[in-house]
């Protein structure tokens, strides 16, 4: 599709006032009418402390908004009613809102095109839905500025219980597949080159609603495919959410776990003849995690996942290789008040899934689904197991995700064609 | 007298030679064309069998759950079964056609009906295979939504809504093939309320989440926290 149009004509004609910029912010909103001041305050101050000298545009791609956002993003900061602005040159705004279904796949799509018009070197994508600051802005588009890199993703510091779905099932797939892994790989923030961004044009996933981390994950784990250079950088604690905005669980599985097993079909020519490269680049140091977190109850999870795999027999036993059906269903029916959920047996149950969603198996938001059953019981193990010690967390961490490098022959086997176990 | 009885008898002799002399070829070609409609119906089918066999139409099968309907009924796998369709309606085909060049009264009406009927038993069998279609996609969500909701009785909820979607795809082809037509028409009159209520309970849970996106992207300010309070992202 060409880029042009992609862009609604209020977009085109801000993007053409604008011309050439250096660098991009893009804020993708929908009715964020309660807190775009302090998101485009963030990155006005961003612009005019860390780019002084650069020609920047802060791009908002709106999918419709009733409550006034994108008349928020236009109207005067609080730099310039106070007449404190520092930088050399003009920060430009442009907000206009987008054709189509909203979702956050299309929404980067349109940052992407009026990008790839503009020019700009290095372009961020800001998540409206959590705080940012004029440092961490700075930090995601330095990198791509100063270094030979095209994507960079946050790293933030969290408490060993926080994130289950990230340390359990994204950080470890991502690590045993591709070979590494980026601490964060589905925060809704990152920042790219304009070559990322122009090649990104032409990928296959934009029809798709892969929500924020979904379309995270896609473009992390493109950066991580051969391609192009990728990094992290520590951003000190986790942000708050400034919305109380929390999808289902099977919404987020659809979103997330749907994207990670679509991105590792695009990339398996890369990843099933690859080798280890080696680490994500890390910039900065981690800090202090947040100590003597609360650690959720684990007997709701168990319980769900005990009556899950009773019920959905028929699909899982469907989806997974015998033996790791006969495995689950007797750490289901274990007598055990947390069944322990070996990282061997879950790293098998998720490859199976992800050969599963290749061979199309069943409806794809079906078998996403099935997955939170065995990863209920998955996470009620990891908590129950370091919630006496959590010193030992991160070590268990690292161990699941050599767990699931050591199987990734596994996935290779059955990703063939007529490849089942 | 007995030369008027062998008379008759020579009489009736010659007629019954010269009507098995007129009818012997037809009969020759009735069975030449029965046998050799056997041998080219089993061999499309063979190759139906064949070509379903390289798509992998059991697959499929298994996918849309039309197999294990199949192995409640007894029935062979779906390519055989296909093929064993294809078999019968071409050879019936032929059948009618020999019959029919015998000349005997009233057959033509019967092979014309029967040429009829073809097309409806068609569109009959495609109104099931997607009805069952459907009736599995019904109760794969419902029992995913009614699971990961922990709603109770989840499998009886999802077996209701394939029940009741297959009850509806099984009605429709019956209609179709014009078989107890008031029967059915009357058991729908009658049950129609039912298979309402039914279906509004499976699209109230299987659309759940739908109606939650919905919901949330017009009131964001509505959306709750989770039951469970563990951080997954």
């Amino acid at each position: 599709m060409p880029m042009t149009s992609l862009l609604s004509d209020e977009m085109l004609r801000q993007v053409i006032a604008v011309g050439q910029a250096d660098i991009a912010v893009g804020i993708p909103t929908l009715n964020h009418a309660g807190v775009i001041i302090d998101i485009v305050d963030a990155v006005t101050r961003c612009f005019r402390i860390h780019f002084p000298r650069e020609r920047a545009v802060l791009l908002n791609v709106d999918g419709g908004s009733d409550d006034g956002t994108p008349e928020l993003v236009l109207a005067p900061g609080r730099d310039q009613r106070n007449g404190s602005g520092g930088g050399l040159r003009t920060v430009h705004r442009i907000s206009a809102r987008y054709a189509g279904l909203v979702s956050r796949t299309k929404e980067v799509q349109v940052a992407f095109a009026a990008n790839e018009l503009i020019g700009a070197r290095a372009l961020a994508i800001i998540d409206p839905d959590c705080a940012v600051s004029p440092e961490s802005v700075a930090a995601l588009l330095r990198p791509v500025l100063a270094e030979p890199c095209d994507f960079v993703t946050p790293a933030y510091a969290r408490s060993w219980c926080e994130g289950a779905l990230v340390t359990q099932l994204l950080r470890p797939v991502i690590r045993g597949v591709y070979g590494r892994s980026p601490a964060e790989p589905a925060a809704g923030e990152w920042a790219c080159s304009a070559r990322f961004a122009s090649d990104g044009l032409a990928g296959s996933l934009w029809d798709a609603d892969l929500g924020p981390a979904g379309v995270s994950l896609w473009m992390g784990t493109t950066a991580l495919s051969g391609a192009y250079e990728a990094r992290q950088v520590w951003l000190g604690l986790r942000p708050t959410p400034l919305r109380a905005m929390r999808a289902a669980l099977p919404e987020v599985f659809s979103q997330v776990v749907g994207a990670l097993f679509r991105s590792l079909q695009l990339h398996a020519p890369y990843w099933r003849e690859s080798r280890s490269p080696g680490d994500v680049r890390t910039i900065g140091q981690p800090t202090q995690t947040p100590d003597d977190p609360d650690v959720p109850a684990t007997e709701p999870l168990v319980a769900s996942f005990r009556s899950g795999v009773r019920d959905l027999e028929p699909l899982l036993a469907e989806i997974l290789g015998v033996e790791t059906w006969r495995a689950v269903r007797a750490l289901a029916e274990s007598a055990e008040p947390i069944p322990p959920f070996a990282d061997s047996l879950w790293s098998t149950v998720v490859y199976d899934f992800a050969a599963a969603y290749h061979g199309g198996a069943m409806h794809r938001d079906h078998l996403t689904q099935a997955l939170v059953t065995p990863y209920l019981g998955r996470t009620a193990a990891f908590l129950a197991e370091h919630a006496a010690s959590p010193a030992g967390a991160a070590a268990a961490c690292e161990a699941l995700g050599l767990e699931f490098e050591r199987m990734k022959p596994r996935l290779v086997e059955r990703w063939n064609p007529g490849g089942t176990l | 007298m007995m030369d008027m009885i062998a008379g008759a008898l020579h009489e009736a002799w010659l007629n019954f030679s010269a009507g098995f002399a007129a009818f012997l070829p037809r009969l020759i070609a009735m069975l030449a064309i029965v046998a050799a409609g056997w041998i080219i119906a089993a061999a499309i089918a063979f190759v139906v069998r064949t070509l379903l066999g390289l798509f992998r139409f059991n697959a499929l099968a298994d996918r849309t759950g039309a197999t294990e309907m199949l192995k409640r009924a007894e029935l062979p796998a779906a390519d055989r079964l296909t093929g064993a369709m294809v078999f019968w309606v071409l050879w019936l085909g032929f059948l009618f056609s020999g019959v029919g060049s015998l000349g005997l009264t009233g057959m033509e009406r019967l092979t014309a009906e029967f040429v009829h009927f073809i097309p409806r038993l068609f569109v009959a069998i495609a109104i099931l295979v997607a009805g069952f279609m459907l009736a599995n996609f019904a109760w794969r969500a419902t029992l995913l939504t009614a699971v990961n909701a922990n709603l109770p009785s989840a499998r009886l909820l999802s077996g209701g809504a394939r029940f009741l979607v297959s009850l509806l795809a099984v009605a429709m082809a019956l209609e179709q093939l014009g078989i107890a037509q008031h029967v059915v028409v009357t058991a729908f009159a009658i049950a129609f309320g039912a298979v309402m209520l039914g279906l509004a309970i499976a699209f109230g849970i299987g659309g759940g989440g739908v109606a939650r996106r919905i919901v949330d992207e017009h009131f964001p300010e509505t959306r709750e926290a989770k039951d469970d309070d563990v951080s997954h992202l």
